[in-house]
């Protein structure tokens, strides 16, 4: 399902537009075939990369087969942008194909060890969310990422979470400093095992058996930080398929990835890649954040019939020039 | 206790006020204990009443609350999981002055939390300006954010809302709860009222409480009037009710809203979404919906955007509304103000909504995720009642008095730890009013005196409230529960309370609007609106249900006839077998003539295994769980007619356990639990008078415990027979002849051709007069074939008489006629026809054969065999065509089990 890659140019001198944006073709192909023909299908998809300060969208493709009998677009709660469409004739199998050309700036993050105690970033929000401190847009913002949400379940288990997090968390650290320690910290004790879990396993799962894949690893460490006050938001994303030379390939290229976000009083949102232990740079394209998977899953649907299926998913991330003009084309 | 003088002191014997709670009863002025003007008339006309005449009102009461199947199901009760509904005879009183505060007070809120629903689903205003602390939003999994930005039509979010009242010591009413997404307890009240009426018609018509019927009328005519715009101009707006099904707790309010307001009940499964607009599936084709009043919680509504597990939702729904596609009532979303972490902020949200006074308090209410109410909670924790802040969390209400040091140690740290999911409410001393004490508490209480007395409980009320085309309109009564021991504190229908009607004495006239029928209003007294919507077409869930509910009674009914009949033979009740043309000499043990032979054979056929083993007891149930699932349940049909093999020894202790065997696929007790459940899920489609039948049948659908001796078997068998000949009289003679009846007609038929064929394969053949009689006795053909047949037993006239007799309703052609005139009026049902035509053809074409007249033979004769390979084929044939026919229909008109909805997603 790969389409060909040779002869994309190597991501060794990125063109144009200032030295620090790189441009990515990203395809993401989805395929679904089932045992027996769906008669009604109903799918979301969150595979548009969305615009940001650091990220542009040159173009984007969303072709789907077969033909859908409904289609629309639309931002979500969280600013992201949607595609749905309906499929009302029956077929085996379902194919989603995304191309997507974006421009992603280098990003320069806060010196750690320069951030407020995490503390105070917790009070902040805290007295912010209970409506005594005035309230600022921002935080206000932050605040929906803040609880339990439905893959990011606390209840009884934020006591366990907390206590994890606070070897990293100790009295009066940096909030980013302490953040960045607990990406190490799971990347560190967790095994990457792609066979050892699903879409629906849970955070309480992932923390007892000490594995999973991206996905997981962004639940725990939301988990953690919401376990402690603070406000954490779900990434999701690509990573650039072959690294520069000399660097080692990442985990996580040739699929969707994920990582996580931890807001900071008067910096705003700080990303980190707990599969990885780094934060994020070039080489991360954000597709859509929320609160959790649930929230951003690429493909989401609901079928009737179809009995048992298979998906295979494959995407690709080359780096090619960055389009002559500089400026956003519309969708093809 | 004193009382006034005319006050007959024997009704009060028990009954005690206590001064640390507000008694609704009694008052007491100085020294003396009178009771409360508005409860004289009605005490006196009560205590005028000899206590056999109270007792026979009260048996009254029960039972039509049992023949209206009135039920509540409790999860893990023991008592079985449908509980009838608990109601005292006596009402729960209020005077039309204490009553219009209370209304002023409901409308109110209600008005309050509709502009709060707005505003957290539209501009977000009260976030902004920190009215409501944001945490208390953002934290509560009822806040849909999907929804965020939906318009609703005339910006109305609360159609129904409930609030639960309870009154302090002090006589002052406080809000305990609010019921904001899908309320339940309204038809519970109007039932209730209809049947504390009948029983106590004279009292209710004196104290001339206000009738509820207008209440729903309103609300009827409300949702109407709500179908999104350019809602198809010649049709009027199809509304439906959703429900999760028949498991959920409120099912019968469900099924009995939906027969009162006259629209459909549906799950979610019959609806779809095309081009956001909302669908009913049924067997004409896809029909508009424009309405959903929705029993479904929030969160299950739509598994595309929200909870994806949920099989209960319609996927797509979200968008419709967001769309304005379809008017969903109560709001998606609106859950969000289920929680008592609100309560607080109230008066001070309706200073600056309404520039009002809220005029009912809520109880003292702190919620923890604020820092200065969290100190306060936790500085006098001991003191209060600690509950989960929002609904989706598990956990019930504490007391914390009632906890040991250390436990409420614990749970004061967890509150620290988690402050947001905790609220800790006010303690309080909730009011009693008497209820009809039962012999139980009379004989515990006072030996033997006064049974009939009244012993008081504490209670509480939900008041209703709907939107009406003027505003909202409250329903005067409401639901009143009752704690189902003295001074206990929880009053729950889930934790095994009572319940009341309640009467709001006369009030002003202009209150009630309407003109009122000298008759009290009682439920199925509704205004017919129903002539005035068109009929909607039938929903393929229910044309499958209807279609099993035919099948399951005729397959009760076979079993039960062949089950007596064997059971009759093996008894030695009738004749020793002689056999047709020659007799056979060897002879072992009970089953060892031809006939008990083949009735064996057909037994096994039918499902009852008479051999032993625990094999055919696993593979009944193995069965049993295949019949379940009703699109796969062909295997749990009668299996075609062939030679099988015969039970090698069995007696009446086998057959009689086997036909009351819930394991066994073809036992009565199995089919009649197939026709129970089927027919609790068409509740709704099933009038008062045929539930009250299928309420009877429940008797026999429990297993016996051990096999039953003859004569107790034969019992049950004969009443069970009873039981299913009433129910087909009523299908005869009262169900109209809709779409349901069609598909249950279609269901008798194919079932009893198919029961024909196999007892025609078994016995029509067998070279005894027996099998003959046994073949009349199972087809219920004896007096028939008496009166046209003076000269004994032959096949060729029982063969015409089972087979071909075209006036005969348990004959094989009566089945085949009667399914093709059935198949005819379905929609597209031609197609379906064409092989009964042929098969009709086939059978009048056999009727002249010699086969039958052959068969009287001597059995040795080649003929003879030749005759018997012949009537095989053709009953083979027939059962072939009408299985397939059975296909035919699941396949076209019926939903399947292997295409349910299912969520997917993508990493």
């Amino acid at each position: 399902m790969q389409p060909p890659r040779a002869e994309k140019p190597s991501a060794s001198a990125p063109a144009a537009a200032g030295p620090s944006e790189q441009c990515y073709e990203i395809t993401h192909d989805t395929t679904y075939r089932y045992a027996s023909p769906v008669l009604l299908s109903q799918q979301i998809a969150h595979l548009s990369p969305r615009a940001m300060p650091r990220q542009r969208l040159f173009a984007h493709r969303l072709a789907i087969s077969p033909e859908p009998s409904t289609r629309s677009e639309r931002l979500d709660f969280f600013g992201n942008p949607t595609t749905r469409f309906g499929l009302y004739v029956p077929h085996e199998r379902l194919s989603v194909q995304a191309v997507s050309v974006v421009g992603v700036q280098t990003q320069d993050w806060p010196e750690p060890a320069q951030s407020l105690p995490w503390e105070a970033a917790r009070d902040h929000l805290r007295d912010a969310l209970s409506g005594h401190a005035p309230l600022q847009v921002d935080a206000r913002d932050a605040g929906q990422y803040r609880f339990a949400s439905p893959f990011v379940q606390l209840g009884e288990e934020t006591a366990t979470y907390a206590a994890y997090a606070a070897r990293c968390f100790t009295p009066g650290r940096p909030l980013l400093e302490a953040a960045q320690a607990l990406s190490s910290l799971i990347h560190a004790e967790f095994r990457f095992d792609p066979a050892a879990t699903s879409v629906a396993t849970p955070v309480a799962e992932v923390f007892a058996e000490r594995h999973g894949v991206c996905q997981d690893f962004s639940h725990l460490m939301i988990a953690c930080l919401r376990a402690l006050g603070l406000a954490a938001r779900y990434l999701s994303g690509y990573l650039l398929t072959e690294p520069p030379p000399g660097q080692s390939r990442l985990i996580g290229a040739d699929a969707s990835h994920a990582w996580v976000a931890v807001w900071c009083p008067g910096i705003g949102w700080v990303e980190f890649d707990p599969t990885n232990a780094v934060q994020p740079a070039q080489g991360h394209v954000t597709l859509a954040w929320g609160r959790d998977y649930g929230d951003v899953c690429p493909l989401r649907g609901v079928i009737l019939g179809g009995a048992s299926h298979a998906v295979d998913v494959a995407v690709t991330v080359m780096p090619v020039p960055l389009p002559a003009s500089g400026e956003r084309h519309a969708p093809a | 206790m004193q009382l006034q003088p005319q006050s007959p002191p024997e009704l009060l014997a028990h009954y005690a006020a206590r001064p640390d709670r507000y008694d609704e009863l009694c008052q007491r002025i100085g020294s003396v204990v009178v009771l409360r003007p508005h409860w004289r008339d009605f005490f006196h006309r009560l205590a005028a009443m000899p206590p056999a005449e109270t007792e026979a009102r009260r048996t009254a009461l029960r039972r039509l609350v049992h023949e209206n199947g009135i039920t509540y199901n409790v999860y893990a009760d023991p008592r079985g999981f449908e509980r009838p509904w608990e109601l005292d005879l006596l009402p729960y009183i209020l005077p039309a002055a204490e009553w219009a505060q209370i209304e002023a007070a409901v409308i109110q809120r209600a008005t309050l939390f509709n502009l709060i629903l707005a505003d957290l689903y539209g501009e977000q205003s009260l976030l902004q300006q920190g009215l409501i602390p944001p945490a208390l939003i953002y934290g509560h999994s009822g806040f849909l954010r999907p929804l965020v930005g939906a318009k609703q039509p005339r910006d109305l979010f609360l159609h129904l809302y409930a609030v639960d009242l309870a009154r302090s010591p002090d006589g002052r009413w406080w809000v305990v709860a609010d019921r904001t997404q899908a309320p339940s307890g309204a038809g519970y009240a109007l039932e209730n009222r209809g049947v504390v009426a009948r029983a106590l018609p004279e009292l209710y018509r004196a104290a001339g409480a206000q009738p509820l019927a207008p209440f729903f009328e309103d609300f009827r005519d409300s949702l109407a009037a709500l179908a999104p715009q350019g809602a198809g101009e010649d049709e009027a707006p199809l509304i439906v009710v959703l429900t999760p099904g028949p498991y959920n707790e409120t099912y019968f309010e469900h099924a009995f809203l939906s027969r009162e307001m006259g629209f459909p009940l549906v799950e979610g499964q019959d609806l779809t979404v095309r081009d956001e607009q909302v669908f009913l599936r049924t067997l004409d084709g896809l029909r508009r919906v424009h309405v959903i009043l929705r029993r479904v919680d929030d969160i299950w509504c739509d598994p595309l955007e929200l909870r994806d597990d949920s099989a209960l939702g319609v996927a797509g729904l979200v968008a419709t509304v967001r769309a304005g596609g379809v008017t969903v009532a109560n709001a998606l979303g609106s859950g969000i103000l289920e929680t008592g972490a609100l309560l607080g902020y109230l008066p001070r949200l309706a200073e600056h909504l309404l520039g009002q006074k809220l005029k009912m308090p809520s109880v003292a209410t702190w919620w923890c995720g604020e820092a200065a109410a969290c100190a306060h909670a936790l500085s006098r924790l001991d003191e209060l009642v600690v509950k989960p802040a929002y609904p989706a969390m598990h956990g019930g209400p504490v007391f914390c008095r009632d906890l040991p040091p250390a436990e409420l140690a614990a749970l004061a740290g967890h509150i620290a730890e988690r402050p947001f999911d905790f609220v800790a409410q006010e303690m309080v001393n909730i009011s009693q009013a008497p209820v009809l004490a039962d012999e139980k508490e009379a004989a515990g209480e006072a030996a033997g005196e006064a049974a009939g007395g009244l012993v008081a409980r504490n209670i509480g009320l939900r008041v209703f409230v709907a939107a009406s085309a003027d505003g909202f309109r409250v329903m005067p009564g409401g639901l009143v529960r009752v704690a189902p021991e003295t001074d206990m504190r929880v009053v729950s229908m889930q934790h095994g309370g009572g319940s009341k009607d309640a009467w709001v004495l006369g009030g002003a006239a202009s209150t009630v609007r309407r003109p009122v029928s000298a008759m009290p209003v009682i439920p199925g007294q509704l205004a017919p609106r129903e002539l005035d919507m068109p009929l909607p077409g039938l929903a393929s869930r229910v044309a499958e249900n209807f279609f099993w509910l035919g099948r399951y009674s005729e397959r009760a009914d076979g079993s039960a006839r062949l089950g007596r009949e064997t059971l009759r033979r093996l008894g030695g009740l009738v004749e020793f077998d002689r056999p047709v043309a020659k007799a056979r000499d060897d002879d072992a043990g009970p089953w060892a003539t031809p006939t008990l032979v083949a009735l064996a054979s057909l037994c096994e056929r039918c499902g009852l295994r008479l051999s032993a083993g625990e094999e055919g007891a696993q593979e009944g149930a193995a069965r049993e769980r295949a019949a379940r699932g009703e699109a796969a349940a062909q295997d749990g049909a009668v299996p075609p007619p062939e030679d099988g093999p015969l039970a090698a020894e069995c007696g009446i202790e086998r057959l009689a356990g086997a036909l009351f065997d819930e394991r066994q696929s073809g036992s009565v007790v199995t089919s009649l639990r197939g026709v129970l459940r089927l027919a609790a899920q068409l509740r709704d489609r099933l009038s008062p008078d045929s539930w009250r039948i299928y309420k009877r049948l429940a008797e026999f659908a429990t297993p016996a415990p051990a096999a039953p001796g003859l004569g107790e078997a034969m019992h049950r068998l004969d009443e069970s027979l009873l039981s299913l000949v009433t129910l087909s009289g009523f299908v005869i003679e009262s169900m109209p002849r809709d779409a349901g009846w069609r598909f249950l007609s279609i269901g008798r038929r194919i079932e009893r051709l198919q029961f024909l064929t196999s007892a025609l394969a078994a016995l029509l053949t067998v070279p005894e007069q027996g099998a003959l009689e046994a073949l009349l006795a199972v087809t219920d053909g004896e007096i028939r074939y008496r009166s046209r047949n003076a000269r004994g037993l032959a096949p060729r006239p029982v063969a015409e008489l089972v087979m071909f007799d075209p006036d005969n309703p348990r004959a094989l052609r009566y089945q085949i006629e009667s399914l093709i005139e059935h198949v005819a009026r379905l929609p597209d049902g031609s197609l379906l026809g064409e092989p009964l035509q042929a098969l009709l053809a086939e059978l009048d074409a056999e009727r002249d054969s010699d086969c039958f007249d052959w068969l009287a033979l001597d059995p040795r004769k080649p003929v003879v065999a030749e005759a018997r390979e012949t009537i095989a084929l053709l009953l083979r044939r027939i059962w072939d065509v009408g299985n397939a026919l059975a296909d035919g229909i699941s396949h076209r008109y019926f939903t399947h089990l292997d295409a349910r909805s299912h969520a997917t997603a993508s990493r």
